[in-house]
C-alpha cells in the first residue's frame, strides 16, 4: 500500500455506493414532486446526490497519498454482533433465559480465553438480576422460557 | 420581559419542585446510577440514559427528566474517574481527561486529580447552571418569533459546526451528517404519509428508534474495542486515602484559572447547537496547551490538563439544555434522548414551554444545583468505592453490558426487531469509526435532519418555491452567513494542510 491511502478509498468508495443506492431507489421509487409541493423522493434524491460528490472528494485523493486500513479486532467485532443477533431471534422464540446464555456464551467467545464454567456462572448471575430488576421489579413483560419457534 | 423579581419567583418555584422528596429521591438515583455507568468503560452517556430510559415510562415527566438528567451529568462524573485511574475513558468525552489525568495517577497524585476534578466539574456545572437561568427566558421569548427559515438556518449551523469542528477530515464529518439524515428520514413522512426506505417491513414505519442508533454507534462499537485492550484489569490498587486526596496550595493555585477558561469555553460550545461535552474539553486542553508557559508539562501530569477539560464537558453538559430546552433544537445527541423522553410524555420543549410549563422548566433546573451538589457529596468519599468497582474484570462487564443493552432497547416497544438497527448501527459504526470518519455528526444528522427536512419543505411551501426565504429574515440571514463563514474557514484550512502536507 505504498502510495494509496486504502482507507480512504474504501470508505470513500462506500460512501459513493450508498450514495447511489439511495438517490436512485428513492428517484425511482418516490414521486419528487415540485420545490414547491416537495414529495417524498426529492430530500432523500438530494442527499444521495451529496453523498456521491462528497464520497468522490475523499476517494480521488485517497489516490495519491499514503495511509493504511485499520486493524480491526474481528473476533471480537462478530462475537459481540453475533451474540446480539442470537439474542434478538431467541427473546421471543425461546424466552429470557435461552436468549441471555446465549448471548453471554457468544460474547464471550470473543475474549482470549474461553472458561466455560465462569461463563455458565456470569450468565447465571445476569438471568438473576434481570429477572430482579426488571421482570418482577419493573413488571416488564418478559417471557422467561418459551417454545415459540 | 422577564426582570429580577420574576427571576427570584421562578427560582422559588424550582426548589419548590425540586425538592420534592420524590424528585429529590429520583435525582439521587439518576445521579448515583449514572456515577456507576460513567466509570465502566465502555458504557457512556447515551448506554446511561438508555437504560435507565424504560424506567421513565412509570414516572412523571418532570420526575423523569430529572433523572434523566441526573444520570446525564453523572456519567461525566464518573466517566472522569476511570480516564485519570484507568486511562480508559469512561466515556468518549471523558478521553482528554486521560492525557494528564493518568499521568498524575502513576505519579501517585491519583487522589489529587479526583478531587481537582470533582471541583472543577462542579464549577463548570455552576457556571453554566446560571447562564442557563439567565439566557434562558430571553432566548425563548426571541424565539417565539422565529418561523422555518430561522429553524432551518440554525439547525444547519448545527450540523456544518457538528461536521467540520469533531475530529476527522471535515468532508468526512459532513458525510457521516448526510448518511445520519437518511437514516433518519427512514419511516412515514410526515408530509405525504408515504412510507420511506421501508421495504415492506413493519417495524421500520416508525422509523428507526434514535436509542438503538446510539447505543449502536457509540455504546457496542465501544464494547467491541474495548475488550481486547482490557485483559484483566491492569488496575494496581492505589491507596486512596483522604489525606492523600487533598491537593496542594500549589495545586490549587494552578487550578482556578484553567477552571474558569474551561466553564467558559464549555459553555459556549454546549450552547451551540451540533457541538457538545467532547469538544468543549478537547478545545479547553488545546486553549490551556497554547497559553502555558511551559506546555511541555502537558501530556506528563499537568494539573491544567485535567481541570480545564473536565470542567468544560461539565459546564457544556449544562449549556446544552439552552437550545433543547428554549428551542427544541437538541445541542447534543444526548440532548436528542432527552428531547425523545419529554415527546413520549406528551411534552414538547420549545419557546413555550417556559411560559406554559414554568414547574418543570424552572424545576429541572434547580436539580441541576442539587443533583450536582449530591455528586460533590457522593464522589469525594466514595471515591474508594468506586476504585474497587474498577477491579471488576472486563471479561465479566462486557457481556452484563451487552445483555442491559438488549434488554433496554427491547423494552422501547417490547420488539425484538428493535435490537437489530442496533446491531446494523454497532457494524456500520465500528468500521467506520475505525477508518477515521467521526461517529456525532451521524447521530446529530439522524435527529436533526428530520427537522432540517420539515422546516425546509414548509418554508418552501409557504414562500412559494422562493429559496429566497431562507435568508429573508435578519435571524436567518446572520446565521446562514455564520454558516457560509464555517464552510469558507474549513476549506482555507483543508487547502492550507493539504499544502503543508506537501511541503
Amino acid at each position: 500500500m505504498a502510495n494509496r491511502d486504502m482507507n480512504d478509498i474504501v470508505g470513500g468508495t462506500a460512501i459513493i455506493l450508498l450514495g447511489l443506492f439511495v438517490s436512485i431507489y428513492a428517484f425511482t421509487h418516490y414521486d419528487l414532486g415540485t420545490v414547491v409541493e416537495m414529495e417524498t423522493g426529492m430530500v432523500p434524491t438530494g442527499l444521495g446526490v451529496i453523498l456521491v460528490v462528497l464520497g468522490i472528494i475523499i476517494t480521488v485523493p485517497a489516490f495519491f497519498r499514503d495511509g493504511k486500513l485499520p486493524n480491526l479486532d474481528w473476533k471480537q467485532f462478530f462475537a459481540v454482533l453475533a451474540s446480539l443477533s442470537v439474542f434478538a431471534l431467541a427473546i421471543e422464540r425461546l424466552g429470557l433465559v435461552p436468549a441471555i446464555f446465549a448471548l453471554v456464551f457468544i460474547a464471550r467467545l470473543g475474549d482470549k480465553e474461553f472458561r466455560p464454567v465462569s461463563t455458565a456462572l456470569l450468565a447465571l448471575a445476569l438471568c438473576a438480576i434481570v429477572l430482579g430488576i426488571f421482570v418482577y421489579g419493573l413488571g416488564m413483560p418478559l417471557k422467561i422460557i418459551t417454545w415459540n419457534l | 420581559m422577564s426582570g429580577l423579581p420574576s427571576l427570584f419567583d421562578n427560582i422559588m418555584l424550582g426548589f419548590e419542585v425540586a425538592l420534592s422528596t420524590v424528585n429529590l429521591l429520583y435525582c439521587l438515583f439518576g445521579v448515583f446510577v449514572g456515577m456507576l455507568l460513567g466509570v465502566i468503560p465502555g458504557i457512556g452517556v447515551l448506554a446511561g440514559i438508555s437504560l435507565i430510559y424504560p424506567i421513565t415510562y412509570y414516572l412523571e415527566p418532570v420526575t423523569a427528566i430529572i433523572m434523566l438528567a441526573g444520570v446525564y451529568y453523572g456519567t461525566a462524573y464518573g466517566g472522569s474517574i476511570a480516564s485519570i485511574l484507568l486511562n480508559l475513558p469512561g466515556t468518549p468525552v471523558n478521553a482528554v481527561a486521560c492525557l494528564d489525568g493518568y499521568p498524575m495517577s502513576k505519579q501517585g497524585r491519583a487522589g489529587v486529580a479526583l478531587t481537582v476534578t470533582a471541583l472543577g466539574s462542579f464549577g463548570g456545572a455552576t457556571i453554566g447552571i446560571i447562564l442557563m437561568m439567565l439566557f434562558s427566558p430571553f432566548i425563548a421569548e426571541y424565539a417565539l418569533e422565529f418561523g422555518s427559515p430561522e429553524y432551518f438556518a440554525l439547525i444547519l449551523l448545527g450540523l456544518i459546526s457538528a461536521s467540520t469542528l469533531s475530529n476527522g477530515a471535515p468532508v468526512k464529518g459532513m458525510a457521516m451528517s448526510i448518511i445520519g439524515i437518511i437514516f433518519g428520514g427512514i419511516g412515514t413522512d410526515v408530509y405525504t404519509g408515504v412510507y420511506r426506505f421501508t421495504f415492506d417491513l413493519v417495524g421500520l414505519i416508525d422509523g428507526i428508534s434514535i436509542i438503538a442508533v446510539a447505543i449502536g454507534v457509540f455504546g457496542v462499537s465501544e464494547v467491541i474495542s474495548s475488550i481486547r485492550n482490557t485483559e484483566g484489569s491492569g488496575f494496581n490498587h492505589q491507596d486512596i486515602t483522604f489525606r492523600s486526596m487533598l491537593p496542594t496550595k500549589d495545586d490549587l493555585r494552578r487550578s482556578w484559572k484553567p477552571m474558569l477558561r474551561g466553564a467558559g469555553v464549555g459553555s459556549f460550545f454546549g450552547a451551540l447547537p451540533g457541538t457538545g461535552g467532547m469538544i468543549a474539553a478537547f478545545m479547553a486542553y488545546a486553549l490551556e496547551k497554547r497559553i502555558a508557559k511551559d506546555p511541555s508539562r502537558f501530556g506528563k501530569g499537568a494539573i491544567e490538563g485535567v481541570v480545564a477539560p473536565e470542567t468544560a464537558n461539565n459546564a457544556a453538559d449544562q449549556t446544552a439544555f439552552i437550545p433543547t430546552m428554549t428551542l427544541g433544537i437538541p445541542g447534543s445527541v444526548t440532548m436528542a434522548i432527552m428531547l425523545g423522553v419529554l415527546m413520549i410524555h406528551g411534552i414538547t420543549p420549545g419557546p413555550r414551554l417556559i411560559f406554559d410549563r414554568p414547574d418543570m422548566f424552572w424545576g429541572l433546573v434547580m436539580s441541576f444545583w442539587i443533583g450536582n451538589l449530591l455528586l460533590l457529596i457522593i464522589n469525594i468519599p466514595m471515591i474508594g468505592i468506586w476504585v474497587r468497582l474498577l477491579s471488576i474484570p472486563y471479561h465479566l462487564l462486557y457481556p452484563a453490558v451487552l445483555v442491559f443493552v438488549c434488554i433496554g432497547v427491547y423494552s422501547v416497544n417490547n420488539s425484538a426487531f428493535d435490537i437489530w438497527p442496533v446491531v446494523g448501527f454497532a457494524a456500520f459504526g465500528y468500521l467506520m469509526g475505525n477508518m477515521g470518519f467521526p461517529l456525532a455528526p451521524l447521530i446529530l444528522g439522524f435527529v436533526l435532519g428530520p427537522l432540517m427536512e420539515e422546516h425546509f419543505r414548509r418554508a418552501m411551501l409557504l414562500s412559494g418555491g422562493d429559496f429566497g426565504t431562507l435568508v429573508g429574515t435578519p435571524i436567518a440571514l446572520t446565521v446562514m452567513i455564520m454558516v457560509a463563514m464555517l464552510l469558507a474557514w474549513t476549506v482555507v484550512t483543508m487547502v492550507r494542510d493539504r499544502r503543508r502536507k506537501s511541503a
